[in-house]
């Protein structure tokens, strides 16, 4: 501990309790009867003297001992190893891990609409890569994860039933179309639905053998698209199924009539093509076969035999 | 637009109080600068407070002042992220979503440095500038921002960026994901 001399008493004090008021060191005694006497002293020039060689947190006297300083104070080395490391309150660790428990009971409890989102996209990712198969099977996994949303389940439906379509089983398809209206959907999706299950009657009407039926619907279809490739053929190949059935040639002519438009609106597209041929296959032919029986007869494509 | 005193708002969003006097002592902590004195939450202003030692490193200045920045708004983000999902993508809602949209949103409401942490980086910015310190040079419009940003708070700035961090963000992210 370093003592000083009071400049107005001239006793040694503990350096601690010493005052320097104006560049003078007084004791608490002498300071205050100093401060008394002069009422506007400005309380910027007072400054309490700091003992170097005592810790001012702890207390601890180090002797002769001058101690590092912490922000202009002495402080020992276990002090500023406190003050460098200083301890975060208890009740402060327990409501980070109250708080940090929430999240993870938050994230385990949701990890379904996690499952269910990533799942979502990459079904929307293989959709348009034309991966049917995979999209169906993830959109119906999403859906799963998520059984109270209507919306996820008429996507799934939708994938479903558009890869059912695609196989020849509309009546699979519309099974599947039908079981997920709903009026709480949004008005894009039920459109799509619509479009979709028209398609799929259109299917079972000519799985049947319903022509009149297949003709009706994709006559309905056509109206509401009438640039649609795919309504356009539709149209096409119910009338060749009337003509196949009657050999009335207006039918004949008709199909050749929409064909020729269709031809026009597919840009070449493969998929036309192929149903292109298997209309004029059933014109010639006056045969109606399914499109895996076409597909079977002439795997390399089928062409009207030129006139001899 | 209404007003709401300033206490109300602080004492209803405490847990970003806590929060963010956290992140500056956790700064403090991890830079080896001492802590002289600190309260994490009171019914007061300010409402806590981190009393550090300065400091002559300019970097560890700055991280102390804009640590909870950092640290508020990940944790906002990562707090709303789980209820994020099934609310906004899949329409789920349980009132067990609601509170943790209260913690999130009132940790990401306290992200922005007060005034006092604005004022002590300005001051240290000024001299470090001169050695074209990188950090100093892009605290400078950060103060600016810390300025602008608590000035705004009467018009519920802190509020609009605690949703746009917690909700807007996120669902940004996920859309281009």
């Amino acid at each position: 501990m370093q003592t000083v001399k009071c400049e107005n008493c001239g006793q040694q004090f503990p350096m601690n309790e010493t005052f320097r008021i104006n560049a003078v060191v007084l004791c608490r005694v002498c300071g205050e009867q100093a401060a008394s006497e002069q009422k506007d002293i400005d309380i910027k020039s007072v400054k309490q003297q700091i003992d170097p060689t005592i810790c001012f947190n702890c207390g601890k006297d180090h002797n002769q001992q001058h101690l590092p300083m912490l922000a202009g104070l002495p402080v020992c080395l276990q002090c500023e190893t406190f003050f460098r490391h200083r301890p975060f309150p208890h009740w402060v660790k327990v409501f980070l891990f109250i708080m940090f428990a929430l999240v993870a009971c938050a994230l385990v409890w949701n990890i379904r609409f996690i499952q269910a989102y990533v799942e979502m996209r990459s079904s929307v990712r293989a959709f348009y890569k034309n991966d049917l198969e995979k999209a169906a099977e993830l959109m119906d996994s999403a859906s799963a994860h998520v059984p109270e949303n209507s919306e996820l389940l008429a996507m799934a439906a939708l994938y479903q039933s558009i890869l059912l379509l695609g196989q020849d089983r509309p009546a699979e398809a519309l099974e599947v179309i039908n079981s997920c209206r709903s009026s709480s959907l949004p008005q894009g999706l039920n459109e799509t639905l619509d479009q979709l299950a028209i398609a799929a009657e259109i299917g079972v009407a000519f799985d049947n053998k319903d022509y009149d039926r297949f003709l009706a619907m994709a006559i309905e279809n056509y109206n509401i698209n009438p640039d649609d490739v795919t309504n356009c053929g539709q149209v096409a190949s119910a009338y060749a199924c009337k003509f196949a059935v009657t050999g009335d040639e207006q039918f004949r002519k008709k199909s050749l009539e929409i064909l020729d438009k269709a031809k026009t609106l597919s840009k070449a597209d493969p998929y036309f093509s192929e149903y292109e041929r298997r209309i004029l296959h059933r014109l010639y032919s006056r045969e109606i076969i399914t499109r895996s029986e076409f597909q079977k007869r002439f795997p390399d494509g089928w062409k009207e035999p030129a006139k001899e | 637009m209404f007003l709401i005193p300033g206490y109300i708002i602080t004492v209803l969003t405490f847990p970003g109080v806590i929060v963010h006097e956290f992140a500056h002592m956790l700064l403090c902590r991890l830079r080896g600068v001492a802590v002289l004195d600190f309260c994490f939450f009171r019914f007061g202003d300010p409402a806590g407070y981190v009393v550090h030692e300065e400091t002559n490193n300019f970097t560890t200045t700055f991280l102390i002042s804009v640590g909870p920045f950092i640290v508020n708004s990940l944790l906002c983000i990562i707090i709303c992220f789980p209820v994020l999902i099934p609310m906004r993508i899949f329409g789920v809602v349980n009132k067990f979503y609601y509170v943790l949209l209260w913690l999130g949103i009132s940790i990401g409401m306290h992200a922005f440095p007060s005034i006092g942490d604005a004022h002590l980086l300005f001051q240290q910015a000024k001299k470090a500038a001169v050695t074209l310190h990188p950090l100093a040079i892009i605290s400078l419009p950060l103060v600016i921002a810390i300025y602008i940003a608590n000035g705004l708070r009467v018009v519920w700035f802190d509020y609009i960026y605690g949703v746009a961090i917690g909700l807007g963000l996120p669902t940004l992210l996920l859309q281009y994901w």
